[in-house]
């Protein structure tokens, strides 16, 4: 061997895993070579107390720690709303530090970063609302850290979990962007409820029941995710309902637009890839593939839709009363705007004097904790010691409805929408006329030819209005 | 002592864990968990980082367990996995103005695994932690391709071709990595030996 053992060779050596060739021909250099000798024998002492090396102690609390992440992992990836790098940001803080220069060079930036935001007006982080609610609900506050109660007008901000109970529902609305309603019996989490200045996809995470998602005119071109244990549900832009059921089965439906259904698991082929088209459904169980798109039956179509338009989407979005209103009543376009009234609908408040705030605010506290007599005397007070034009009607409409649904006083909830069919706001007519007739049709039997007559009466006075289409569908079913 | 102890993977049970089984995973889990920490631990320096980036690793791995193909072990497969993170740590820590102060994590604190006493001398296993420190010590100090290499090789006992599917390299460049490595650790570990021998004079 001419000059030295190279450093490939030295290390099969070492290790004895050279061929027998190259064995002898090492074996006779270094007999002759004292470097080399010398170079062997600290390689094979290096290794020897390498291998020696003793083995790092888990503390007690890694495996408690690590599972607790894996079921996180399961429920929704970004649960807990910080990212690996920050976590690890927040532990290394102890035993890593700054250099000095890179610290005085992040002081001069960040001074300079204050000076600019102190220079510009801060845009508000616009958040979603909850826009209706029925039944119970809470949201864990990630920040006071605890359950609290899901009240309108409510805010749901990023990390919040979403329980709602019983035969309930929830909406959560970002504006014109899109709604969600989570029903009864569900869980989910608002891993990511709004797009943020830098515009990435919203995202939701659903750990058990169902949650409907329909998207409005200013969602854009982003994306809506819906994350649950099995797979996620990416739609750019579209109207679909996704279901947690059984063992962790991932059900998913669409009513209008194009969702993408990725199994959680495994290699992303084309086959763990599923584009259902509207009409259509899938669904996935956790570690399967996605079963292919296949049609809705038309019962489901029909409660899809329905459930849709009971949400507040005839087809897209939310009415609301213009900005300017006092009272807004928060009902979906259609015909079918007097079911949501009769539930009774969710309400607004903006523009009023203060007192009628705080007493409207007192009656929907009232309403919560069940006292429902309370919460209608409440609303009788606004009306009698604060009457105003602007908004009579609609407190009207909700305080019948509030009789109607909640205390179980027909008559008294059919005297409230008779004065506004009679003298209340010419847009809200047809709807306390349709809102008696459905009270009288759900009636007794006897009232039927009454609830007839409202129905005829509103066709005749208010073709041009959504109740003249449920009049002429009831008419004829009657 | 090192890990030399090579753990044979039930292929049923990483099938399970890919068919979603989580008491498979948990299991792989529990067979894998110290020799992934002690490899992240070795490169990164620092406990608690190392504590952050081997549980990301598992998760990660669960994430993706049905991309593994058996064309390779699954230790080795994990090992990929952590060394990609450990990595992409390293450089995040860098870039975001931090230094990293290996030479002094460890000191202070009990994170060895207790050693088994098969010596009368009470002293051993204070002496033997005394060692594990000071391997790590010099193990901080060389170069990340040669220190990863040392580790997986000598270390955690993985074979040539383990090794290379690993770093991405050929057998070739992880025999000649071995041999510098070596070279450079028996040298820190000299330059210790002889600082301690001065203080103590």
């Amino acid at each position: 061997m001419k000059g030295h053992i190279p450093d490939i060779l030295l290390a099969r050596f070492v290790d004895g895993t050279a061929s027998p060739s190259d064995k002898r021909r090492v074996e006779s250099h270094i007999k002759a070579c004292p470097d080399c000798r010398r170079e062997a024998a600290d390689g094979r002492s290096a290794r020897d107390l390498l291998v020696r090396a003793g083995n790092v102690r888990l503390m007690p609390s890694f495996d408690e720690a690590f599972l607790y992440r894996l079921r996180q992992e399961e429920i929704g990836r970004e649960i807990s709303g910080t990212s690996f790098l920050n976590r690890l940001m927040d532990r290394v803080s102890f035993s890593i530090f700054m250099e000095p220069v890179r610290l005085r060079v992040a002081a001069v930036a960040a001074a300079i970063l204050v000076a600019i935001a102190a220079s510009i007006p801060l845009l508000p982080a616009r958040q979603p609302v909850i826009v209706a609610s029925a039944g119970k609900s809470e949201i864990f506050n990630a920040e006071v850290g605890r359950w609290v109660r899901a009240g309108l007008d409510g805010t749901v901000r990023r990390g919040d979990i979403i329980r709602v109970s019983g035969s309930g529902h929830l909406d959560i609305a970002l504006g014109n962007v899109y709604t969600v309603r989570i029903e009864g019996g569900s869980e989910a989490v608002a891993t990511r409820p709004n797009a943020g200045w830098v515009r990435r996809n919203m995202k939701f995470s659903l750990a058990r029941g169902e949650m409907l998602v329909g998207t409005g005119k200013s969602f854009g071109k982003r994306a809506f995710e819906v994350d649950t244990a099995a797979a996620l549900a990416t739609a750019t832009g579209t109207f679909f309902k996704v279901s947690v059921v059984g063992e962790e089965e991932t059900l998913v439906q669409v009513k209008e637009g194009t969702v993408s259904l990725r199994s959680k698991f495994g290699i992303e082929t084309e086959e763990s890839l599923v584009k259902i088209s509207p009409g259509k459904k899938s669904a996935v169980m956790p570690g399967r593939l996605p079963e292919p798109a296949r049609p809705m039956t038309e019962y489901e179509i029909q409660s899809l839709s329905s459930a849709y338009r009971n949400m507040g989407f005839e087809r897209a979005e939310i009415e609301t009363s213009p900005d300017g209103e006092a009272v807004s009543l928060i009902l979906p376009k259609g015909p079918e705007r007097v079911d949501e009234l009769l539930r009774p609908c969710s309400i607004l408040v903006k523009n009023a004097p203060g007192e009628v705030i705080r007493l409207i605010e007192e009656s929907q506290r009232l309403a919560n904790s069940q006292d429902y007599s309370g919460a209608v005397r409440k609303l009788h007070e606004v009306l009698a010691r604060h009457p105003d034009p602007r908004y009579n009607s609609e407190l009207k409409l909700y305080l019948g409805a509030q009789l109607y649904s909640l205390l179980h006083e027909p008559d008294k909830a059919i005297a409230e929408f008779e004065d506004v069919a009679k003298h209340g706001k010419k847009e809200w007519r047809s709807l306390a006329l349709a809102a008696i007739a459905e009270i009288l049709d759900r009636s007794a039997r006897e009232n039927r030819s009454e609830a007839k007559k409202v129905f005829k009466e509103i066709m005749n006075t208010y073709p041009d209005y959504p109740e003249s289409q449920l009049a002429r569908r009831r008419l004829k079913n009657m | 002592m090192g890990i030399r102890t090579s753990t044979t993977t039930d292929p049923a049970l990483v099938k399970k864990a890919q068919g979603g089984d989580k008491d498979a995973f948990v299991q792989l889990y529990d067979m894998y968990k110290v020799r992934i920490m002690n490899y992240v631990y070795r490169t990164i320096g620092d406990y608690q980082v190392a504590e952050e980036v081997t549980q990301e690793t598992f998760i990660k791995a669960h994430r993706h367990i049905r991309r593994y193909r058996p064309t390779g072990t699954f230790s080795a497969w994990l090992y990929r996995i952590a060394s990609n993170l450990s990595k992409n740590t390293l450089r995040n820590l860098h870039r975001r103005g931090f230094r990293r102060s290996i030479s002094t994590i460890g000191e202070g604190r009990d994170i060895w695994e207790a050693v088994e006493n098969h010596s009368t001398r009470p002293d051993y296993a204070a002496q033997q932690k005394e060692l594990y420190s000071r391997i790590q010590k010099a193990l901080g100090k060389i170069r990340m391709p040669h220190r990863e290499t040392l580790i997986l090789h000598d270390i955690e006992g993985l074979s040539y071709s383990d090794v290379a599917r690993i770093t991405g390299c050929k057998e070739g460049t992880v025999a000649s990595r071995l041999s510098r490595g070596r070279r450079e650790f028996k040298k820190l570990m000299a330059v210790h030996q002889i600082r301690k021998t001065g203080d103590e004079q």
